[in-house]
């Protein structure tokens, strides 16, 4: 072979390799209450639409699912379909593991002060006392031979701890199902990378909540979910105070410990619930309890304070 | 041995230049940035290079984003809570502020990303 012919050869494979990137579009849209992200191969751009339709439709059976319980008078029998009493078996799940602490049934709470949505208040005393009194995933009387429930105390529920993840994994499943291998599907920071991204692992950043130009850290990830809680994104402040969403159901007032908690897992759901649970933990309970469950945690404390545990640092590292 | 004609010389500069020319063009996408303002379900686009306040009244939101010195910010907004004013500045490629109540969200886009997604 001539000097010329390698050359050619040699010039042609670095045309082609570099010709082999996929490229890749993000398309966009509002629903569960935040704004949902979806990176997509150029050439499944096309499921787009049908991703839209599903998690709008999912939206919709959760919110009317819990509509129909917190509208439900004490004691009435409530019907739900298969999805929620899912969805009520992991509520109870976390509730267990966290001892108490997360509760879905805090939204009875919370409501008063004017999550999810606002206008935030500080509501008076003798209503948080009243609700406190109601609060408890144990007046959720749950029959899941026949899909009923029925509640024995006035509570309100909000599954939103972790039913944004749930649908983000089943947006996955829908993506896996039609042949898509490479993917991001993020619903305002709970995300899932499908497969990775031209034979490399996807690059994912964690916002810092103090600083907007820095990051609070680069993880590398594929086949994986993350997600973080924080106390900056939905909150008011009152008489110097930060009230944040997340609160405690054992001491029923806000979790005051953290700025910011991220999760690795394999699916979308346990990264959305473990953040929530973790958020309401001491350190020392989170670092017994990631061990256990097997997923790594970035803790940013309120000290501003970076602790990374269950081997985080080890995704910052590319492979 | 056979010599090298000027031809053969000429074809493997031209060889060379078009197997770089993917890395050039990839570099210059990588400094390639713009503003995309997602309104309910249209996205907008604005370079980031000028200095300016945009009014997304036109647009049917009581907003204002300013751009400058290659980053932008919701300015103003009718909102309640103004978390969207409270995002800052944003100017890496990927990073948004988002106004949910308005259904708007600003997002600095770029041809090719470094960063896939963010996790806040």
């Amino acid at each position: 072979m001539s000097f010329l012919q390698k050359t050619a050869i040699f010039c042609c494979l670095i045309l082609v390799l570099y010709g082999c990137g996929q490229r890749y579009d993000k398309k966009s849209f509002y629903a569960l209450g935040t704004i949902i992200d979806i990176t997509l191969q150029e050439k499944d751009i096309s499921y787009f639409d049908n991703i839209k339709t599903l998690i709008n439709t999912y939206e919709k059976s959760i919110t009317n699912a819990a509509h129909d319980i917190n509208t439900a008078k004490k004691n009435e029998k409530v019907t739900v379909s298969n999805e929620i009493v899912e969805l009520l078996k992991q509520s109870s799940y976390y509730y267990n593991l966290s001892n108490g602490h997360f509760d879905i049934t805090i939204a009875t709470i919370t409501s008063l002060y004017g999550f999810p949505e606002g206008p935030f208040k500080i509501p008076n005393n003798k209503h948080i006392n009243k609700a406190k009194t109601q609060v408890g995933f144990h007046n959720l009387k749950i029959n899941y031979e026949n899909n009923t429930l029925t509640k024995s105390t006035d509570i309100l529920i909000d599954t939103g701890a972790f039913s944004k993840g749930t649908i983000v994994d089943k947006t996955v499943e829908y993506l896996k199902s039609v042949g898509v291998k490479s993917a991001i599907v993020n619903a305002g920071g709970d995300l899932y990378c499908i497969g990775d991204k031209n034979e490399n692992q996807w690059t994912i950043a964690i916002k810092h909540p103090d600083e907007n130009s820095n990051l609070l850290s680069t993880i590398f990830i594929k086949e994986k979910a993350v997600a973080t809680s924080g106390d900056y994104e939905r909150s008011f402040e009152e008489n110097g105070k930060r009230i944040n969403h997340i609160f405690d159901a054992i001491t029923f007032s806000t979790s005051d410990k953290y700025k910011s908690m991220s999760v690795i897992a394999d699916n979308t759901e346990t990264a959305d619930a473990l953040s929530t649970v973790y958020y309401l933990l001491p350190v020392k309970e989170i670092k017994k309890l990631c061990q256990e469950m097997d997923t790594p945690v970035l803790i940013y404390t309120k000290t501003g304070e970076i602790i990374k545990l269950c081997g985080w640092d080890l995704y910052e590292k590319k492979e | 041995m056979k010599r090298f004609r000027i031809f053969d010389l000429l074809f493997i500069i031209f060889l060379i230049l078009a197997s770089l020319s993917p890395l050039i063009f990839v570099n210059i996408d990588n400094r390639h940035k713009r503003l995309k303002i997602i309104i309910e379900n249209s996205d907008f686009y604005f370079p980031l290079t000028e200095t300016k306040i945009i009014n997304l009244r036109k647009y049917g939101k009581e907003m204002l984003v300013q751009i400058g010195n290659n980053q932008a910010h919701i300015l103003e907004s009718d909102c309640r809570n103004k978390i969207c004013i409270r995002a800052g500045w944003i100017k890496n490629c990927g990073e948004s502020a988002v106004c949910l109540p308005n259904k708007v969200a600003i997002q600095i886009d770029c041809e090719k990303n470094y960063i896939d997604a963010y996790s806040r």
